[in-house]
């Protein structure tokens, strides 16, 4: 990373005797568009209004741009920032939405205007530029709130949950214009939400949030090929969780032994070990000696793969989840009951030391 | 992580603001507020408890007092008969408004808009008018004066009809509330299970409303024990409590005792408004937001019973209004009924006049312009404000205490907190602005209220965009918020003008010379015998307060164009 744009150090924040944030240390580089992921309650809106200083951190310190706000009301920070409801102004045309701040800096009319044309422009409103509010959809909606929170050229732009009140389509189409205005801007951006496909699509970096902590910190490719910890593994995508116990360099599974060409430190002799196994790394065949011997339970047909649950008794009671690629399936004529072989890949296994959630 | 992250860091950073002057000013401005409630509010309620401890001379008397009170058989008696009154009051009050307000919720009858309006018409008037039509109709020289079968109307006969006519559209408002918010999905499953009509009304319907009823049971007797208006004017020798604290403080210029009545008519008032608030916190859990609304289906037996039932209604409460227009406008009654407008010829018979009429109006407009401005602001600065949370939930608390206290204790309490010479703003008593500041507090906390939920329903996060666009709050205020919350200024403006209109109860104790107002006018001149001029100027202040509504409403009808303007598609 070069220079960092945002510093989070120590950020904890208590709402009375709850503590919503327990130690968040970050560091966002400029131009990064950034994710905070993680399941309801977790943190993620009140990290972000920690930084736009809307709710100020217990303790912790912040810096913006090599300046320290960490004390500074929001009001002299610099941010732009979006909210699930949008807030824009039900009384004010689009175009006064867009210019409201604009106004306030004492521009020439004519600056404004420029300024907001490029601005509706940017975000195809420009039909739209004399319409109350609640003449648009939900999509237009949300543009305006976008250009509003660009009006200023903020260094950093806030995003909470900025689609989740969209329907699918619409969504998706947003996801890919605000990801390109925000390369065209250039703008440091954190987007909070818990959509984890949002957030794999959009974002440069992923924020994994549990319980007021960071997880995990990394790109959509490391966290969700290399989830660092079981949490990580289990909230985003679908994971086979085995648990079992560490001996002689191997995972004993139930009756099985699991070799992963990945071993991670700290795992002693006899301890407990928590094994993971995305369903598209298992491969089935349906006869032959090597693999685990299964039962398939059921199918499900996802569109772009084959769902299997394929009971294991060797491995474990519940079935293991294992997604085909279509044409892999169709050479294996699958039915419910079918006995199969499944083929868990040593470069494919994640071990984690102790034993997750039961 | 690094602890220090950037070797930069003194390089850029630019100078920190020592203070944030948007939340010093905010602080400012709500403990402003607070002290604003404190002086009319609170310290003149505790001047009332400090007074019921002291002697006429004003060193610590102890229990003194009420013990004084409590053996005074004549005092005494006040509090019975106030109990009984109130209660019977009450027990009529609730029973006919039940009545009207199931035909307007739960039938088709015809005419709903016309009974509504007649039913509400009490509202505009002061409490004296329908005792003076009472007298008018049942008086020595009344019109239907035999159907008292020999009985006086001055006394609790009279006490007790003033009062249902004064307290019904209040009592019919909870209930109508109550009534509406009915989940249709219940009183369909019951006929889908074959249940009798008789037994939906008793498993269905009742326990639905059990807390309207309740609410509307203990509002009406609060209004009714704490009354002056028509206790004035035809309680004739029938002590109650109400007449007792005036005549004690005025009359007798017994600041104790009257202080200790005021204390006991405080109780009724403080108990019934907790049970009014509970009632109103389960009314609204009852219905999930998934009820279906109620629509009675037409059924023309039922309709027409309730038609017959709610016109009576009507016709009495419209007669009661009718007969006070009539006899102000009568040359003089009995025996010259031709009509004549010498009634409102108040300067014949007040030595004020027309002024009062004028005071009225300076009061209403002056009430209403203060104590729309106050309310909202400071509802403001406790909903949307960044000063002190302790403080904010404190000016919450406050502002909900004046409806907990009836006009006439609200009005003794201003006597003995700003008469006392060493009080600062011992200057204002006896002018316009104690009226008026006597009148903000004692509306104050249907408006807070009417404020606090328009407030509550714009998007908590428009102060949190403004300064991310660094656009002060203030400005944010001006152009956003007010502009949203226009209807409900017009609404509290509209309120707190007409109120002013009609209310006696703590102007009584504080007028001046030089402002009499319109209300204690008409008590002034009943006292003195001219029962006509005081109809006439009683029908003033009806004609005035329907006027405020009508241009209320009508400026609400503008604003509400404009609104449109910003939700259509
Ligand atoms: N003002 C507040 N007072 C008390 N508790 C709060 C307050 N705001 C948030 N919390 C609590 O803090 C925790 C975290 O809330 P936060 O809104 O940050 O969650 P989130 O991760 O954004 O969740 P979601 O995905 O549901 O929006 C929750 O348990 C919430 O109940
Ligand atoms: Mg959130």
């Amino acid at each position: 990373m070069t220079q960092p744009y945002l510093v989070l150090s120590g950020i904890r924040k208590s709402f009375g005797a709850i503590e919503v944030l327990k130690g968040i240390d970050l560091e966002i580089g400029t131009g990064e568009f950034v994710c905070f992921l993680g399941p309801s309650g977790c943190g993620k809106t009140t990290l972000l209004r920690a930084i736009a200083g809307l709710d100020r951190q217990t303790s912790g310190r912040l810096w913006q741009a090599g300046r320290e706000i960490s004390t500074l009301p929001p009001s002299a920070r610099d941010f732009g920032i979006v909210f699930q409801s949008y807030a824009l102004f039900p009384n004010l045309t689009v175009f006064e939405n867009i210019a409201y701040g604009l106004v306030n800096r004492r521009l020439a009319k004519a600056e404004i205007k420029a300024r907001v044309d490029e601005l509706a422009r940017l975000v195809h409103l420009e039909p739209h530029i004399a319409k109350y509010p609640a003449q648009l959809s939900g999509g237009q909606q949300q543009r305006v709130a976008l250009a509003r929170a660009l009006a200023l050229s903020p260094g950093l732009l806030l995003l909470d949950e900025p689609l989740s009140a969209l329907d699918a389509q619409v969504r998706g189409h947003l996801r890919a214009e605000i990801r390109s205005i925000q390369r065209r801007l250039g703008v440091t951006t954190i987007m909070v939400t818990h959509d984890q496909e949002e957030a794999l699509t959009m974002a440069d970096r992923i924020v994994l949030m549990n319980d007021g902590r960071i997880e995990q910190v990394g790109s959509p490719r490391e966290v969700y090929g290399r989830p660092a910890t079981p949490f990580t593994a289990a909230f985003i995508g679908q994971m086979n969780v085995l648990s079992g116990i560490w001996a002689d360099g191997c995972a004993r599974v139930g009756a099985e032994t699991l070799v992963a060409a990945e071993v991670p430190d700290g795992l002693g002799d006899r301890a407990d070990v928590t094994v993971c196994i995305r369903p598209e790394d298992i491969g089935l065949t349906a006869n032959g000696a090597a693999g685990v011997a299964a039962t398939i339970a059921g199918l499900e047909f996802c569109g772009s793969f084959l769902r299997l649950h394929a009971a294991a008794p060797s491995l474990r009671e519940a079935p293991i989840v294992v997604d085909l690629a279509p044409e892999r399936a169709n050479g294996l004529a699958l039915g419910p009951g079918m006995e199969c072989r499944l083929h868990l890949p040593g470069d494919r296994l994640r071990l984690y030391p102790g034993t997750a959630r039961p | 992580m690094t602890e220090i992250p950037m070797g930069t860091l003194g390089a850029i950073e630019r100078p920190r603001r020592a203070v944030d002057v948007e939340r010093l000013v905010h602080t400012l401005a709500t403990v402003a507020g607070a002290l604003i409630l404190l002086v009319i509010i609170v310290l003149p309620l505790a001047a009332v408890f400090v007074k019921a401890f002291q002697a006429r001379d004003g060193s610590f008397a102890g229990l003194a007092n009420f013990t004084a009170y409590f053996g005074n058989p004549a005092l005494f008696r006040s509090v019975w008969n106030s109990v009984w009154v109130a209660g019977l009051a009450t027990v009529i009050t609730v029973g006919l408004a039940f009545v009207f307000a199931y035909g307007l919720t739960r039938t088709r009858m015809r005419g709903k808009t016309l009974l509504q309006l007649v039913a509400i018409s009490p509202l505009l008037t002061p409490s004296m008018l329908p005792a003076i039509s009472l007298v008018y109709l049942f008086g020595n020289q009344g019109v239907i004066k035999d159907w008292l079968m020999g009985q006086s109307i001055y006394g609790p006969i009279g006490l007790v009809a003033g009062l249902v006519y004064y307290c019904f559209p209040h009592a019919l408002m909870i209930l109508v509330t109550a009534l509406t918010l009915a989940d249709q999905r219940l009183y369909e499953a019951a006929e889908a299970l074959g249940t009798r009509p008789a037994r939906i009304f008793r498993t269905v319907t009742l326990p639905g409303i059990r807390f309207g009823l309740i609410g509307a049971a203990a509002v009406t007797f609060t209004l009714a024990i704490t009354d002056f208006g028509v206790a004035k004017v035809v309680g004739g020798r029938f002590n109650v409590l109400a007449t007792d604290v005036y005549k004690q403080v005025v009359g007798q210029n017994n600041f104790s005792m009257g202080a200790v009545v005021g204390l006991v008519l405080l109780i009724p008032a403080i108990l019934s408004f907790a049970v009014t608030r509970a009632a109103e916190r389960r009314q609204r859990a009852a219905l999930t937001a998934r009820a279906v609304l109620f629509a009675p289906q037409p059924a023309s037996f039922r309709d027409t019973v309730f038609l017959v039932a709610c016109g009576l209604i009507a016709v009495v409460l419209a007669v009661m209004l009718g007969m006070s227009a009539y006899a102000s406008l009568v040359k003089l009654w009995p025996y010259d009924l031709s009509l004549s407008l010498i009634s409102y010829d108040f300067a014949e018979h007040d030595a004020d006049g027309w002024s009062s009429v004028w005071n009225s109006l300076i009061l209403g407009g002056g009430a209403a312009a203060v104590g729309t401005v106050l309310v909202f602001v400071v509802a403001y600065l406790v909903e949307k404000g960044q000063g002190p949370r302790g403080l904010r939930e404190a000016i919450r608390v406050v502002a909900l205490l004046p409806m907990a206290v009836p006009g006439l204790v609200l009005g003794i309490a201003y006597v003995f907190f700003f008469n006392q010479p060493a009080n600062p703003l011992n200057g204002l008593v006896g002018g316009m602005a104690i009226l008026i500041i006597n009148t903000v507090a004692h509306f104050y906390t249907v408006a807070h209220l009417t404020a606090q939920t328009a407030l509550k329903q714009i998007d908590g996060e428009f102060e949190a965009v403004s300064a991310s666009l660094r656009v002060p709050q203030y400005k944010t205020m001006l152009r956003v918020t007010v502009p949203l919350c226009l209807p409900t200024l017009i609404s509290i403006f509209g309120y707190m003008f007409a109120n002013a209109l009609t209310t006696a109860s703590a102007l009584i104790f504080l007028y001046g010379p030089d402002t009499k107002v319109a209300s204690v006018a008409v008590i002034a001149m009943d006292d003195a015998g001219n029962v006509g001029p005081a109809a006439a100027m009683a029908m003033v202040i009806v004609y005035c307060a329907v006027a405020v509504r009508l241009i209320t409403a009508g400026l609400n009808h503008l604003v509400a164009g404009r609104l449109q303007r910003w939700r259509q598609r």
